[in-house]
């Protein structure tokens, strides 16, 4: 079962999204913020990271950036959660190796088939 | 000269010279003024052999005294009429002479005015600043300037003081030693008024402005709070109705599922309005917006918007024409914001058109442009209000009005996102009979969009 890691500080949506892709046959672990969400990361070696943007502690930015520093992270994909207003700093996700974004508020199907889509490429060979 | 002698050569023959003025005849009878110098000559016995009379011309020197004189004259009437107060100061200070306009400024006579010091009459702060101004006269002794302006309060007799304009210059005698200040001094107590009140209320507008911008900065940081705020409960209510909707919890009874839809409207509505303000804080924080390069098929936008609105359209009974050019033209910008504009006019021209109303959407070239238009039959704006309609927040007055459900955001955020297209908004309407409303952008020319590279539609 692929593991997803789900990195979200506010509860209500961090359990959404963790209910939503365990439905969709995901093994699902959380964090609450982003420190927490790369300790989990190097714990667990998720197959895809779920990033909220705005996080206590450490920002899903510096979170990415923090993960893709990993050698053992190079490849695993990452999705984040941005608010609308902030969709130009998007550039600067993709520029430290985010692959998708998703704005706030978001369809948990549509987040649920993204991740379906990304994980789907992963098992292409690159 | 006869009959004289005696009193001519008196002092000549006691051994002395003697110089006398005297006036001379010439042969033809004109006069002129001499100085003669008479010495007596003798023998070796000492005996009276004769006298040597020299004579000078004197009336070179007679008429240089004259125009001496007369230049004195004009330099005293000039002195003493002068409708500007001038004073001469010696180098100790005091006061040599003052013209009848300085006494009048200052309310002192010429015989106090001659007792005083000139420093006296000067009015300042402390004895540093005194002493500042006093220095500031230096240049002036050392013959680095020729003359110095300063303004300065001037002591009246009266105890009340005036501002003076001072225009003061320093005459020398031929080693450039100080002989005389003279001073030109000029009342500038009104205009000293006038600027001082002109500083304070530019100060007090400066403040209002200050506050005002300070009110905005608050409301737009209000605003951008409370956005933020609502997004993440939004972002839950959302989620979580989606899940009841799929059933995920468990299959909703047909009762059930109508009050969801009621409360799924409702929480998409508060969707839209957060939406919406997050994109007028944008376009008002003033922070560069990134340029988008999407080629946008105008024609195909707006086709594809207002199919997507057909089924309201229909629901309200309006009749839909449109008129879209099949090649309108290529925009350069944000497709999504396009899309935004061209629905948010629709969606407009639907709400406040009463059923049964007809709805014309254009879509044409023209010279350079491509204009998008939405007439409608509704219940137009009345042409007071036709300048407040981009307003954020404004709303028409009337009762039909406010039973549309609406924020009064939508036509700013139009306004704002053509405005950063580089287009503009035009409005047309009248009460009663109906709106249009025409959107005008550049247009890309079709050469470069076929064979021009990206970077040269920037």
């Amino acid at each position: 079962m692929k593991k997803i890691l789900v990195v979200e500080d506010a509860e209500d949506i961090r359990e959404l999204v963790a209910f939503k892709l365990r439905g969709a046959g995901y093994d699902v672990y959380t964090a609450a913020d982003g420190e927490a969400g790369v300790a989990t990361a190097r714990s667990i070696h998720p197959d895809l990271v779920v990033l909220d943007w705005m996080m206590p502690r450490m920002n899903g930015l510096d979170a990415a950036a923090a993960i893709r520093a990993d050698e053992a992270f190079a490849e695993v994909p990452i999705i984040l959660l941005t608010a609308k207003g902030q969709e130009q700093d998007v550039q600067r996700g993709f520029s430290v190796g985010v692959d998708d974004y998703i704005v706030k508020p978001f369809s948990p199907r549509e987040l649920v088939s993204r991740v379906d889509a990304i994980l789907a490429r992963a098992r292409l060979p690159r | 000269m006869a009959g004289s002698d005696d009193v001519l050569f008196a002092a000549a023959r006691n051994g002395e010279a003697e110089t006398q003025e005297w006036t001379y005849v010439r042969k033809d009878g004109t006069r002129l003024p001499v100085v003669v110098t008479v010495s007596a000559m003798r023998a070796d016995d000492d005996a009276l052999r004769g006298y040597i009379c020299i004579a000078h011309d004197l009336s070179a020197q007679r008429l240089a005294e004259r125009r001496l004189a007369l230049s004195n004259e004009a330099f005293r009437k000039a002195f003493d009429s002068a409708p500007v107060a001038v004073v001469l100061t010696k180098t100790d200070m005091t006061c040599a002479h003052a013209n009848p306009a300085f006494c009048a400024m200052t309310g002192f006579d010429m015989r106090t005015l001659r007792t005083m010091s000139m420093l006296d009459l000067m009015v300042t702060a402390d004895d540093d600043e005194r002493e500042s101004r006093v220095n500031e006269y230096e240049p002036l002794v050392e013959g680095h300037a020729s003359a110095h302006h300063t303004e300065c309060r001037v002591r009246r007799a009266d105890g009340s003081s005036l501002w003076a304009m001072v225009h003061t210059s320093l005459v020398t005698d031929e080693d450039g030693e100080p002989v005389l200040w003279v001073s030109h001094l000029e009342d500038v107590t009104e205009r000293k008024a006038f600027e001082a009140a002109s500083r304070e209320s530019y100060a007090r507008k400066a403040e209002a402005l200050e506050r005002l911008a300070e009110i905005d900065r608050t409301k737009s940081e209000f605003v951008s709070m409370v956005s933020h705020e609502l997004r993440t409960p939004v972002t839950s209510i959302l989620g979580y109705l989606e899940l009841l909707a799929d059933g995920d919890f468990g299959e909703l009874g047909p009762r059930q599922r109508d009050a969801l839809l009621v409360v799924q409207q409702g929480a998409s509505r508060l969707e839209y309005l957060i939406a919406d303000l997050m994109t007028l804080r944008q376009f008002e924080s003033g922070t560069p917006l990134p340029r988008f390069e999407d080629k946008v098929d105008i024609s195909q936008l707006v086709q594809r918007v207002t199919t997507t609105l057909v089924p309201v359209i229909a629901r309200r009974h309006h009749s839909l024409a449109l008129e879209i050019e099949d090649d309108a033209g290529v925009v350069c910008g944000n497709e999504r914001q396009l899309e935004h504009v061209v629905s948010n006019l629709l969606t407009n021209a639907l709400k406040f058109t009463p059923e049964g109303g007809q709805i014309v959407v254009r879509a044409r070239k023209q010279e350079g442009e491509v204009v998008i238009s939405v007439r409608d039959t509704g219940v137009g704006i009345p042409t007071e209000d036709l300048s407040k309609v981009f307003t954020r927040f404004y709303r028409g007055g009337s009762e039909e009005v406010a039973k549309v459900p609406g924020t009064g955001l939508g036509l700013s955020i139009v306004k704002g996102i053509v405005k950063h297209h580089g287009g503009h908004v035009s409005l047309e309407s009248q009460v009663g009979a109906g709106t249009t409303v025409s959107v005008t952008l550049p247009r890309l020319e079709l050469e470069s969009v076929s064979a021009a590279p990206r970077r040269e539609l920037s």
